[in-house]
């Protein structure tokens, strides 16, 4: 790690990584007047400090006992700046300015502020040292200890044997902290070679000598640094008495009674995957690429021969779920059935994974380890509007984007260069964290929990690595310390969080048409007055010769009691976080900077921590000022409000814009929006609105209030109301549309009015006409134009285009910051409890960071898809492995550290993560390998033997067979029963679900599941609404994660819920339903027909005679029952006692029949499980 | 055979207790009877099938004294202030401002800088031999105070409802980590192999902060989750059949999955067999070698 000392330094400045920013030079000692090193300095550095620095016990990687050694410094910063003492770590220390970094660690032996003064006096005049001087402990200290040893317990006179007598002593009273578990001072006493090299302390045996060994000082209570055992009783004299005797007498320690220590930076998983040279095998014949090669030599060694082929309607079935998660069709089975040509195969493969359900399927997978989920989570779990992440994921697939490339734009997409929409959409991915917006949060401690969330996602999604144990201290078993952990999380540490509006790519193209048009209108005018240009100086000058009334900001402090969160940023505005009520009244206490204010300002300011990046916090950044009033000191112990003249704004909504549906309040008013005036107006039916429509809404506002009477004196105390009542009646909802970053200023100018031009307009102005690029002076004019009275028409057109601009939806993103911020290590992983300031850097035991990268997510992002990452290829060929046959090469696929499980092939493991980088990291590159495999054709049935020898077919002897994920049971339902709708992407479905559920109080906040009608109920499973308080429960039953956290390997559980979901839940009968239809229409004109029909949609295969005969007694029966009247034949078809057409040439009777049936053959366990 | 005549049929077959449990179950609690039932007839033949999978019983650390655990989690519920916990210093400095020192480094959001403190709102007495405090509202309580165990060395930092409630449900405040009823399955096991071994009810005007989290598996195998009961309708969702059947075709559907016999042995299915008796008979899917009697 030594190598960023060098590196950061640069940074070190540009981002002023400031320790210094802490400290009070106020609270140091002043410097002494005088000093003498060898009187003064030398023996307070002997007696404080050399102890513990020096050549030999460097405590902390410092050393003084040479001024070198001093000015070097120690393994966070450098100790002392040479003249400046205010600025030197070490009197920071030495004055306990620095928690955590007290020196010396006693408080006992602390240093005076004389001795302070001393060293700082010292170190002003440039920390002179007299040539070749070291600094030796002090003799003081010797002499004291000499006197000590005397008190100690003689050494037993017995020959004592290391074994019996002594490792019992160590067993009792020392490995808990000097053991396997814990080594303290990083000594261990089970460890031979530590035990006579010593810990931080230096040896802590000299053989022979016991009385000048630590090991016998600590236990007999003569160190300064306390006795040892720390915790429970001392050791007893004889003890004592023994240990002594073992020393004296050479202190024999057997290697048998050492324990062995791994290495565990020597793990095979931190070394990058080599190919190893590929297996030779017997059985050549078997073999259909390489894969098999490294499976077949596993086989051959433990004389198991692999399974025969599956058969052509097995292996479709088989490779349809696993690249597109749908069952074949029949059309598509009948085909590859007749296809007799010797790629027919390969062909099936080709054709699976150009199908975009491809990407469905496998984006699916990679949804899992992201955390994708629709809500927010926590007590609120409000919607969340992330959508267009989850479709760039199975788009990403889809176009088999390189798996670097998918990793990097996830991490640092919109840190690339120009960066595209999409590029910056996928960097969701770290946003998928969940997000607390409860009452009474505080937003900076869910920021962090989202941190710590991120690095979890990151360590087990693509490093495969537990790296989240490291939050509050380091890792036990894997040599990942917490600085490392603090490191990797000071990359991701700079970011603001908002949402970002976004457009379909119809869009684009619409808003692309649109911005042509408006352009050739614009041109359209500047051709038809050639003198424009002129024209708009002459209004250019005359603006910058009106003078702008002098607006002075006000400081303005919360002083309401709910429970939105305000953080104040550098301008002096308020930021609007954490819960928001939908209605409030917010408050804020301020003080008249000056006499005679005549009127106040509000600024409404974009920031990319808001939705659509504000300036407020509704769903589309939009916000409602209700009234705007100003409280003064109460008379007659009534409120009392000054009485405010006129209101002036750059812009307002159309009076009586009715508010949006997602505000509607449950009071049955007449809620509206409308120009400034309606905040003053008094009513609270009506608001100052700004929503310029989509496209123009997402930029700054002012309004001006001024007041009847100027406010006399200066210091006068005033309470500001910006009442906002414009919000939903749901504030668990997307309801809110409060003000998200504004600012307040006052002036005295008389009778000031709001600036009616934009901000923007204006930061263009600014710009010398001279150096103004064209786009600039386009977008003045486009302002400019609006205001030529005479061009009314040509600027009523161009707004009636404005008014085509489609609306977009937001989705979450990371905006980079440009002030860094500051990150610590937090001492037990506690937001509260910051430690020493870190910078970023990465996990020193895999591959190094370039030495130039700059400290960006985007050198994190490059630092994880290195071709030397040794964990990242493996991990993702790892888990792609896994989904095809149920268990991973390493079966803990989120964690290739010390204690996850080795490798089951690991040459093939090696050899599938070689090949994957070597072919550009092509994900359907990888799958055509595996599923080209003979390992992967082979037919799943197993004998008891096999099945007792390998269950988990680690071994391969056959093919895989599983039940599949949640959402392909669902997917294998609607597509058999033909009810599926293929349409992708967009905002998630709500299919039928018990209401109960999203409702308290089986929710906390009612939730808005509205039941999809029509083809949005049948979407594929992926597109289903995960909530994650409430989880979709036909997913939950089948075992699809939850969103709360990344999840790298799926459980499969089996319980009879699942069975009563597919028999019983409401789209499953309506599968069933569907399905009959379909057999009687399409099925053929005899029931067995109809039944082979059925065995072949279903379940990819004919029927055997005793299946068919089987299924055609239980038609018959059933069609005996509703003869009977068990069963009324409508409701079981319909679900309703309606009589919809049944197809041509059946009876309602029959039709209720084959219900019966579909539903028993959706029941089969075959129908949801991978053969 | 006219309507009357099947009914009756029918009705003479109900009289056999151990065909009704058998072959009836439309819910899980006739089922589990049912398969108990079997168990008491054939003792040796169940011993024979010891359960495995996941929620075979396990023997516990320590013997165990308490035969199931029913926690009610009642957040919302009055303070512990003015419950289990009597604090006499706050009786004390009721409506002052706490000491300066007490918040200094404290950061959380609901702290008005001019709340005041606030003493228990009722009175405490000292009830039974143990002489636990408890307040006035907890009349009923006091008269069996030493029958219970109150824990007051519990402390938590975290300050809002969710994580809180998932703290005090899963030991994190950060999701991802099993429930108490989670762990417990998994440690025990469960006795009886036909109903869920973790159930939940939720009640009141809100449900927990949090959601499903409160009662998942966590990082433990989805089988251990709580399912959640209702209150009204069916006990357990998806229970019911779809309308228009009035008697489930029990006995053909078992019949047809014999005759499908498969040849299927996997871990899914090595762990399906024992869930086989939880599932109506109505309702089993799955391939059933050993047809069981």
């Amino acid at each position: 790690m030594t190598h960023f000392r060098s590196l950061w330094t640069l940074p070190l400045v540009l981002f002023s990584w400031t320790a210094l920013a802490d400290i009070d030079p106020a609270k140091l000692p002043p410097a002494a007047e005088s000093f003498d090193f060898t009187h003064d300095v030398q023996p307070l550095l002997e007696s404080k400090c050399v102890e513990c620095h020096r050549e030999g016990k460097h405590k902390g990687q410092f050393r003084i006992d040479t001024r070198e050694q001093m000015m070097k410094g120690g393994e966070d910063s450098i100790a002392v700046v040479e003249g400046k003492s205010v600025e030197s770590p070490l009197i920071h220390y030495v004055a306990r300015l620095v928690e955590d970094m007290n020196m010396p660690p006693k408080s006992e032996q602390a240093l005076t502020p004389k001795e302070i003064g001393v060293l700082r006096a010292w170190i002003d005049h440039g920390a002179p040292w007299p040539k070749d001087v070291v600094l030796a402990p002090s003799r003081a200290n010797d002499a004291k200890m000499t006197a000590a040893l005397a008190s100690l317990p003689p050494a037993a006179t017995r020959q004592v044997d290391f074994v019996k007598d002594i490792q019992p002593i160590f067993q009792n009273a020392c490995y808990e902290c000097h053991g396997p578990r814990k080594q303290e001072a990083e000594f261990r006493l089970d460890h031979k070679p530590t035990v006579m090299k010593g810990g931080e302390l230096g040896p802590a045996i000299v053989p022979g000598k016991s009385a000048d060994s630590l090991l016998v000082q600590f236990v007999g209570g003569l160190r300064e640094e306390g006795v040892m055992p720390k915790k429970g009783p001392r050791l007893t004299a004889e003890q004592i008495g023994l240990l002594r005797a073992w020393i004296d007498q050479g202190a024999d320690f057997p290697d048998a009674a050492s324990v062995v220590i791994k290495d565990n930076r020597d793990h095979w998983a931190f070394k990058p995957p080599v190919k190893a040279p590929l297996p030779t095998v017997k059985n050549k014949a078997w073999v259909r690429n390489d894969i098999d090669r490294f499976v077949l030599a596993r086989l051959e060694r433990e004389g198991l021969p692999p399974s025969p082929e599956a058969s052509k309607e097995t292996l479709l079935r088989r490779l349809a779920l696993d690249l597109t998660g749908l069952p074949p069709t029949t059309e598509e089975l009948a085909a590859f059935l007749h296809d007799d040509s010797p790629d027919a195969y390969q062909k099936q493969v080709e054709r699976l994974l150009a199908s975009p359900h491809y990407g469905e399927r496998w984006g699916r997978h990679w949804l899992d380890v992201a955390r994708y989920a629709d809500s927010d989570g926590y007590e609120k779990d409000k919607p969340r509007w992330i959508w267009f992440y989850r479709d760039w994921v199975i788009n990403a697939f889809n176009h088999d984007m390189p798996y670097d490339e998918f990793v990097l734009e996830q991490i640092a997409g919109d840190q690339l260069p120009h960066p595209t929409q999409d590029q910056i959409v996928a960097t969701g991915f770290l946003r998928n964290s969940l997000l607390n917006e409860e009452g009474g949060v505080d937003p900076e401690q869910f920021r962090m929990e989202e941190m710590f969330d991120r690095l979890d996602t990151l360590g087990k999604a693509v490093l495969g690595l537990g790296v989240n144990c490291c939050q509050c201290h380091n890792h036990k078993y894997d040599p990942f310390s917490q600085e490392e952990y603090y490191r990797l999380f000071a990359f991701l540490n700079n970011d603001n969080e908002g949402a970002r509006t976004v457009y379909t790519t119809e869009q684009w193209k619409k808003i692309g048409a649109l911005q042509g048009k408006i352009h050739d209108d614009e041109m359209g005018l500047q051709q038809a007055h050639p003198d424009w240009r002129e024209r708009m100086n002459a209004w250019e000058d005359a603006l910058k010769a009106e003078t702008q009334p002098e607006w002075k900001v006000v400081e303005i402090a919360n002083a309401g009691d709910n429970s939105q969160r305000y953080t104040e940023l550098k301008d002096k505005s308020l930021l609007a976080q954490g819960y928001a009520p939908t209605k409030l009244d917010a408050i804020f206490k301020c003080t008249m900077p000056t006499a005679g204010v005549t009127a106040f300002r509000l600024e409404l300011l974009n920031d990319t921590n808001l939705p659509a990046n504000g300036p407020g916090r509704s769903f589309k950044g939009t916000c409602a000022l209700t009234e705007f009033q100003v409280e003064t000191a109460p008379k007659d112990g009534k409120k009392s409000f000054l009485k405010i003249a006129s209101a002036t704004a750059d812009f307002g909504d159309a009076p009586n814009s009715p508010v949006e549906s997602n505000f509607e309040d449950k009071s049955g008013k007449t809620r509206v929006t409308g120009p400034i005036d309606y905040a003053i107006d008094g009513k609270e039916e009506t608001a100052w609105g700004m929503d310029a429509g989509p496209g123009r809404r997402n930029v700054p506002h002012e309004a001006v209030f001024v007041m009847e009477n100027p406010i006399a004196d200066a210091g006068t105390e005033l309470t500001i109301h910006l009442k906002q009542m414009h919000g939903g009646w749901n504030s668990d909802d997307l309801m809110t549309n409060n003000l998200g970053r504004f600012r307040i200023s006052v002036c005295t100018a008389a009778a000031p009015k709001a600036d009616a031009v934009p901000k923007r307009v204006r930061q263009l102005l600014d710009i010398p006409r001279a150096q103004r690029t064209e786009a600039q002076t386009a977008e003045i004019f486009s302002y400019w134009r609006r205001t030529v009275p005479e061009w009314k028409e040509a600027d009523a057109q161009i707004a009636a285009l404005w008014k085509e601009h489609p609306e977009g939806k937001t989705t979450l993103v990371l905006n980079a910051r440009t002030q860094l911020r500051e990150t610590h290590l937090l001492k037990r992983g506690d937001w509260l409890k910051p430690g020493k300031p870190v910078r970023p850097g990465v996990l020193s035991v895999l591959n190094p960071l370039p030495a130039d990268a700059p400290p960006t997510r985007l050198s994190l992002a490059h630092w994880l898809v290195d071709r030397r990452a040794p964990t990242t290829a493996r991990v993702m060929v790892n888990r792609i492995w896994q989904s095809y046959f149920g268990i991973g090469i390493v079966a803990t696929p989120e964690d290739f550290g010390t204690q996850g499980e080795a490798p089951s092939h690991p040459e093939l493991l090696d050899y599938l993560a070689c090949e994957f980088m070597d072919h550009g990291w092509s994900i359907k590159y990888l799958q055509r390998l595996i599923v080209n495999s003979a390992t992967y054709r082979q037919n799943s049935k197993v004998t008891p033997e096999l099945y007792q020898r390998d269950q988990y077919n680690r071994l391969l002897a056959r093919g895989p067979r599983f039940r599949v994920d949640g959402e392909i049971v669902r997917d294998i339902q609607l597509s058999v029963s033909g009810l599926l709708n293929p349409e992708m992407g967009g905002m998630p479905t709500m299919p039928p679900a018990p209401l109960f559920l999203f409702q308290p109080p089986a929710s906390y906040a009612p939730f808005p599941w509205v039941e999809a009608v029509g083809p949005e109920r049948y979407r594929r499973a992926v597109y289903t609404w995960r909530r994650r308080s409430t989880p979709y429960p036909m997913l939950q039953t089948f075992d699809a994660p939850d969103g709360n956290t990344v999840c790298a390997r799926r459980s499969r559980s089996n319980t009879p819920l699942q069975a009563l979901t597919t028999l019983n839940e409401t789209v499953a009968i309506e599968a069933a339903r569907a399905f009959a239809r379909h057999v009687l229409e399409e099925g053929g004109k005899s029931d067995a027909e109809r039944i082979d029909y059925a065995y072949r949609r279903a379940l990819s295969r004919e029927p055997n005679a005793a299946e068919r005969e089987e299924i055609l007694s239980l038609l018959t029966k059933q069609q005996q029952r509703i003869a009977e009247g068990w069963i009324d034949p409508w409701e079981l078809a319909t679900g309703q006692r309606e009589r919809p057409a049944v197809p041509a040439g059946t009876t309602p009777a029959q039709l209720a029949a084959y219900t019966v049936v579909s539903r028993v053959l959706l029941n089969l366990d075959e129908a949801i499980t991978k053969e | 055979m006219t309507k009357l005549e099947h009914f009756l049929r029918e009705y003479q077959q109900q009289i056999t207790r151990r065909w009704f449990f058998k072959q009836c179950g439309v819910g899980l609690g006739s089922i589990a009877l049912g398969s108990l039932l079997q168990q008491e007839l054939a003792p040796a033949a169940h011993a024979a099938a010891a359960p495995s999978g996941p929620m075979a019983p396990k023997a516990p650390p320590l013997p165990a004294r308490a035969k199931r655990v029913i926690y009610l989690f009642q957040a919302g519920a009055p303070s512990h202030l003015d419950l289990f916990d009597y604090k006499p210093q706050l009786e004390k400095f009721n409506g002052t401002l706490p000491p300066a020192d007490l918040l200094k480094g404290y950061r959380a959001a609901f702290i008005n800088p001019n709340s005041t403190l606030l003493a228990p709102k009722y009175k405490f007495a000292k009830y039974g031999q143990s002489g636990a405090e408890l307040s006035e509202i907890l009349p009923h309580l006091s008269k069996v105070v030493d029958d219970i165990t109150i824990v007051k060395s519990m402390q938590t930092d975290a300050f809002n409802h969710a994580p809180a409630q998932i703290f005090m449900n899963t030991g994190s405040t950060q999701f991802g980590r099993p429930s108490m009823g989670a762990w417990t399955t998994y440690g025990l096991g469960s006795e009886s192999q036909d109903l869920p071994g973790y159930v939940v009810f939720s009640t009141g005007t809100k449900g927990t902060s949090g959601g499903a989290a409160n009662w998942g598996s966590g990082f433990l195998p989805t089988a251990f989750q709580g399912v959640p009961f209702r209150g009204q309708g069916d006990p357990v969702l998806y229970l019911s059949n779809p309308g228009g059947d009035r008697r489930p075709g029990a006995a053909r559907f078992a019949r047809f999955h014999s005759a499908t016999e498969t040849r299927c042995i996997s871990p899914t299915w090595a762990i399906r067999r024992f869930t086989h008796a939880l599932i109506p008979s109505s309702s089993r899917t799955g391939c059933n070698r050993a047809r069981r009697s």
